[in-house]
């Protein structure tokens, strides 16, 4: 085993996480590799040290009342504004799918009537300008005027 | 009641039973509570955190499925107020800097007195360069380091696999240690 690849199991070691396969193969270099050895001291001080400094306050005696006071607001409240998160996510979806066809529709109108406002005398122009002599409406859409 | 197992109680919880909640409250809100308090390092923010994991429990029991640990479910909870706390908080601070944040940040490496460091105040750094870890890499550390979880809890409370779990806790450890060999 190389270093760079002792190294990153050095973690899951420490974490009793590397199956025994690859720890017996971890501890053979740990044996021979005195960088890899250190930084695994290292490491190891450093997670004694993080518990060492570490202090979490006793549980509030009085959280339980708070919770029961949160749940009875909870009740209280109307039903769509419990459920406010998952309307509100209901309304967008379907303000998307709104929009959507929305759109689509107005992107098919709009192609009519370019069909509908290009006069044959247009058309004859146009065919012209381009240097074709057949085009249809999607590619009057698509070049727009010069 | 409080010899009922988990499951038994969720089933209950699922029908608006408020006692079978408080049998899982003294189960379970010293973790809670410990894993928010970690997380955020301040007494008023892990309160609110646990006070809305218990009404998160009560309301979506009835979503539990007995096939999953019934801590993992509440862990992945815990997890998801954390980050969403988080968030919360920074864009509400991100146009001013608290003076807590200011005792936070170490003092420039000039003004500091050349003394050899013990163990608890290396102990006291690295607490304050956890907190500055990205929120996935500190939540991995504190449930596998402190809270003792296995790296597939981990991954089942963080939604990830057990390879993410082992990358996001080497990178942990490295950013800690180069934090903290850059302050000394």
């Amino acid at each position: 085993m190389r270093c760079h690849r002792a190294r990153r199991l050095l973690s899951p070691y420490l974490d009793g996480e590397v199956d025994p396969r690859r720890r017996a193969s971890l501890v053979a270099h740990l044996s021979g590799c005195e960088a890899c050895s250190a930084e695994l001291r290292r490491l190891r001080d450093q997670q004694d040290a993080l518990v060492v400094g570490d202090q979490v306050p006793p549980l509030p005696p009085d959280l339980w009342g708070s919770v029961l006071s949160a749940l009875d607001d909870a009740e209280r409240l109307p039903w769509h504004r419990r459920h406010r998160a998952r309307l509100v996510q209901a309304a967008c979806v379907a303000a998307c799918v709104v929009l959507g066809f929305g759109a689509g529709a107005a992107l098919s109108w709009r192609a009519e009537s370019v069909s509908e406002r290009v006069s044959m005398g247009e058309r004859a122009m146009i065919a012209e300008a381009f240097d074709v002599t057949a085009f249809n409406d999607c590619e009057v859409l698509r070049c727009g005027p010069r | 009641m409080a010899s009922l197992a988990d499951s038994t109680l969720m089933e209950r919880l699922a029908g608006g039973d408020r006692q079978a909640l408080r049998v899982l409250y003294e189960r379970h809100a010293e973790f809670v509570h410990r894993v928010a308090y970690r997380f955020l390092r301040n007494e008023e923010d892990a309160r609110d955190i646990t006070q809305s994991v218990f009404v998160t429990i009560m309301e979506r029991a009835h979503r539990w499925r007995p096939e999953a640990r019934l801590t993992t479910w509440i862990y992945r909870i815990v997890v998801n107020r954390c980050i969403d706390h988080r968030s919360r908080a920074s864009r509400r601070r991100r146009a001013t800097v608290s003076d807590g944040d200011l005792e936070e940040i170490p003092a420039p490496e000039e003004s500091r007195p050349d003394r050899v460091v013990d163990r608890a105040e290396q102990g006291a750094r690295l607490l304050a360069a956890m907190r500055e870890l990205p929120e996935r890499q500190r939540l991995a550390l504190i449930l596998s380091r402190f809270e003792e979880q296995s790296y597939q809890e981990v991954a089942a409370a963080l939604g990830c696999s057990k390879k993410s779990v082992e990358s996001l806790l080497v990178r942990a450890r490295r950013s800690l240690a180069k934090r903290i060999s850059r302050h000394r």
